[in-house]
């Protein structure tokens, strides 16, 4: 028996090394096109960028560096990168950012990065792929744990959507199912102009997609006003929520977002934190971790009544995200709360 | 449970370590124990159906065998058919029979309100109650003795590596091993545990990957040509193969790692030379279990031809039906009863084929294939459609068209695997692949066993797809 155990064993070890040697070889973001196409393209002139911006489709589709760079002083010297993706929440976010502190990029020197509750609950239809399962770490695994434990559901839930997390690392760590995937990923190009934007600059309006995609150039989306009311309807109570629960922001999601601003203070960097406009009821879990953070380093574009303009049905495109207009209107606003974090934090 | 589930990667181990930690005299309720949670987990309460089935035929097999003369005892044969039989049909084939009924009355304008079963077919009660039938009718011919001991015997019935797949076992061959177990031998677990990484490379990365393609061509024949049809029909052949034969070495591997020896049910079936070599290569335990209890029942080869050649079909018609309820399954196992009917008639003609091995091989391929096409249709109409299509559009614009996702390189390693399946098929076709590389250096066993497990883990499909033979 004593054999068997030993020889099962060093097979298993074997198989772990082979497995870790591939992962090793993929680069970060390969199982994301739209992430590996945004970093690779970062990496290919980062001496042109000093400021970044990280997170979900809320960054990608809502903050235009262009916009933003002409809005603040020319003597900050701005130039900035939208590194954000649809569906990029923490801690996706933060191993982006921890990936992007290790490339050491030399003229980086302000990091926006978008506060947001933890992915914890994935949705059944991505268990198993490779979206899902290419970021996963120990890391990552335990944080995730962490804050399914410390949230109200109901412990069989928690139970599942642990062994979800767990199972996920699992896979990742062995490969599993990824052969068909990493062929394609070797031998096809993939490819899509509307990932870096029009001005190639990483934004990407959800109008400017929508009309590409459907070919109605100058076409007006007309938004659902009823999905919009019901959207910000939720913001405000998740806002009011949230704020109820100051003092009471998840000790794990507090913990890491603490390091990676440990981590940006190491390498130089100044990293703000934005919360976006129209996250409905996440915001209970988001606000209080944002107002545990320290003032100087936090922009509220959230708040439905501070910010009301951005919960405009004319500002907005779905439930979800801004149209064009609301996309300047929210790139300006950030501008200037940006500039002025920037010049409080030089004196 | 699956073989292929989480569930079953958590269970094997934990009843690994129990079967050779408990005493040797524990092991019999030990594996009966298992063998019920195993079924369980799929739908408790139709573990009764499997309790009913082993009362009756302990019950008659012991009566039986206290009668010496056979008249005495084929009252406890009846009612050991009556009973495995008719769960089979409850449960299988009554809703088949009504609504056929239904619909024949309604061609004539008589309407009736007929109820409806809607009754969810027991997995694996084609294969347990043959499995119990074959004790029975064996008890009644005098060609074996009944088992005294009911655990034994119970598990004799539900042994769980063979529970709803099979092989289907004769009770001389496996209580036997069931009554005393061997103990623990690194060699022979070895094997076992290299069987069953076997089987899961054929289930998980060969078949369960070619499904993607067949189940989209089949579930629409409408939406493909001639040619995407035909691949699909080629890639069914493979997928039901390493489905099947897949199961089969998951269940003789965890049985061989127990120190259980179960029945070989595949034999390169696809290196046959006729059809009748087919069906002795092909699920050989149902093959053979046709044949002793039914081609021989009827009167088999000894008698004049055409009652013979009856006999031939009877049985394959009976066969086709054991494996569904529906006309297709009628179909195909005509077509194969009248396929070696037709080789008695002009077999003799072709005597000159006999060295072209390599044509016979292609050809029982190919007749082979267009009984999977009947087979696999999901009904007459559709099986019309798809042989209209290959044969008379083959070549016509847009035949050869793939509307199918994952694209070139899902379509590239599927061809690739089958090319592994046959070269490793070919290479062992007479002897057994864990036997060959069993006696490779350590360095060539290791290669291989690593670079099945990365297969495994890399080309896996892991969506917990359930075995085609489970639902029959």
């Amino acid at each position: 028996m004593k054999k068997l155990v030993l020889k099962t064993a060093l097979l298993g070890l074997i198989v772990l090394g082979i497995n870790q040697a591939v992962i090793r070889l993929l680069p970060f973001g390969w199982g994301e096109a739209a992430v590996l196409e945004k970093v690779r393209f970062f990496e290919e002139n980062r001496d042109d960028y000093n400021t970044l911006f990280i997170g979900s489709s809320r960054t990608y589709r809502h903050l235009s560096p262009e916009l933003f760079d002409r809005s603040v002083s020319r003597d900050l010297g701005i130039r900035s990168f939208n590194l954000g993706a649809p569906s990029y929440f923490f801690p996706k976010t933060a191993i982006l950012f921890r990936e992007i502190m290790e490339e050491k990029p030399p003229r980086l020197r302000y990091v926006v990065f978008e506060l947001s509750k933890a992915a914890d609950r994935p949705g059944e239809r991505n268990l198993h792929t490779k979206e899902l399962k290419y970021w996963y770490d120990l890391e990552s695994t335990l944080l995730l744990m962490r804050t399914i434990l410390e949230s109200d559901e109901e412990p069989g839930e928690k139970i599942r959507y642990g062994s979800i997390h767990l199972m996920t690392l699992v896979e990742k760590l062995l490969n599993v199912g990824h052969g068909v995937e990493i062929i394609r990923f070797v031998t096809e190009e993939k490819s899509s102009g509307l990932v870096l934007g029009p001005r190639v600059d990483g934004f990407c309006s959800k109008d400017t997609e929508w009309a590409e995609t459907t070919g109605r150039e100058g076409a007006v989306f007309r938004p659902n006003p009823a999905r919009i009311a019901r959207r910000t309807a939720e913001s405000r109570e998740g806002f009011s929520r949230g704020r109820l629960a100051a003092g009471k922001g998840s000790p794990a999601l507090l913990e890491e977002y603490r390091e990676i601003i440990e981590l940006a203070q190491q390498s130089g960097v100044k990293l703000f934190f934005v919360l976006p406009p129209k996250v409905g009821g996440a915001y209970e879990i988001a606000v209080p971790v944002f107002d545990s953070l320290p003032d100087s380093i936090t922009i509220d574009l959230g708040d439905p009544s501070l910010r009301p303009e951005l919960y405009e049905l004319r500002h907005s495109f779905d439930r979800g995200h801004l149209n064009h207009a609301g996309a300047m209107v929210f790139t300006r606003l950030l501008a200037r709360e940006f500039e002025r974090l920037v010049r409080e934090g030089d004196e | 449970m699956l073989f292929n589930s989480v569930e079953f990667l958590l269970f094997f181990p934990v009843l690994f370590v129990l079967y050779f930690s408990v005493p040797r005299s524990w092991r019999t309720a030990l594996l009966l124990a298992s063998s019920y949670y195993f079924y369980m987990c799929w739908k408790a309460e139709y573990v009764l159906l499997i309790l009913a089935s082993t009362a009756v035929d302990y019950f008659a097999g012991i009566r039986m065998s206290r009668i010496p003369e056979r008249k005495g005892r084929r009252k406890y044969l009846i009612l050991s058919l009556v009973v495995n039989l008719g769960l089979l049909f409850a449960f299988k084939y009554l809703e088949f029979f009504t609504d056929e009924f239904r619909g024949l009355l309604e061609r004539f304008d008589i309407f009736c309100d007929m109820p409806a079963f809607d009754l969810l077919l027991p997995v694996g009660i084609s294969f347990y109650t043959f499995q119990t039938l074959s004790y029975s009718i064996d008890i009644y011919r005098g060609e074996t003795r009944p088992e005294r001991n009911p655990l034994v015997f119970a598990l004799y019935v539900s042994f769980w590596p063979q529970l709803v797949s099979g092989p289907i076992e004769r009770s001389r061959d496996l209580i036997p091993q069931l009554r005393s177990f061997a103990g623990f031998d690194y060699e022979r677990v070895r094997s076992g545990l290299f069987r069953m990484l076997l089987g899961f490379f054929k289930k998980v990365v060969i078949a369960d990957r070619l499904a993607l393609y067949v189940d989209a061509v089949y579930g629409e024949p409408g939406a493909f040509g001639g040619g995407a049809m035909l691949l699909a029909t080629y890639f069914f052949a493979f997928q039901v193969y390493c489905d099947f034969s897949g199961y089969c070495d998951i269940a003789i591997g965890a049985a061989r790692v127990m120190g259980i020896r179960l029945t070989e049910n595949f034999r390169t079936p696809y290196f046959s030379r006729s059809i009748g070599e087919f069906w002795r290569r092909w699920h050989i335990t149902l093959a053979t279990w046709f044949r002793d209890y039914v081609y021989i029942s009827l009167g088999g080869r000894r008698t004049i031809k055409w009652r013979w050649q009856f006999n031939i079909v009877a049985t394959f018609l009976l066969s086709g039906l054991w494996h569904g309820a529906g006309w297709n399954f009628v179909l195909w196992g005509a077509f194969n009863g009248l396929l070696l009917v037709a080789g008695v008639w002009i077999g003799p003609l072709f005597r000159g084929l006999r060295r072209l091995t390599w044509l016979q091989i292609l050809l029982t391929f190919h007749l082979v294939n267009a009984g999977y096409m009947i087979f696999r249709s999901e009904s007459v109409a559709d099986c019309l459609f798809m042989f209209e299509s290959i044969f008379c559009n083959l070549f016509a614009a847009g035949a050869w068209a793939m509307p199918l996702p994952g694209g070139a390189v899902d379509l590239a390693v599927s061809v690739v695997l089958i090319a592994v399946l046959l070269t490793m098929d070919f290479l062992t076709r007479k002897g057994s692949v864990e036997d060959a590389v069993l006696r490779k250096p350590w360095c060539v066993r290791w290669t291989f066993y690593t670079t099945l497990v990365l297969l495994v883990l890399w080309f896996g499909v892991f969506t917990e797809n359930r075995f085609i033979y489970y639902q029959f």
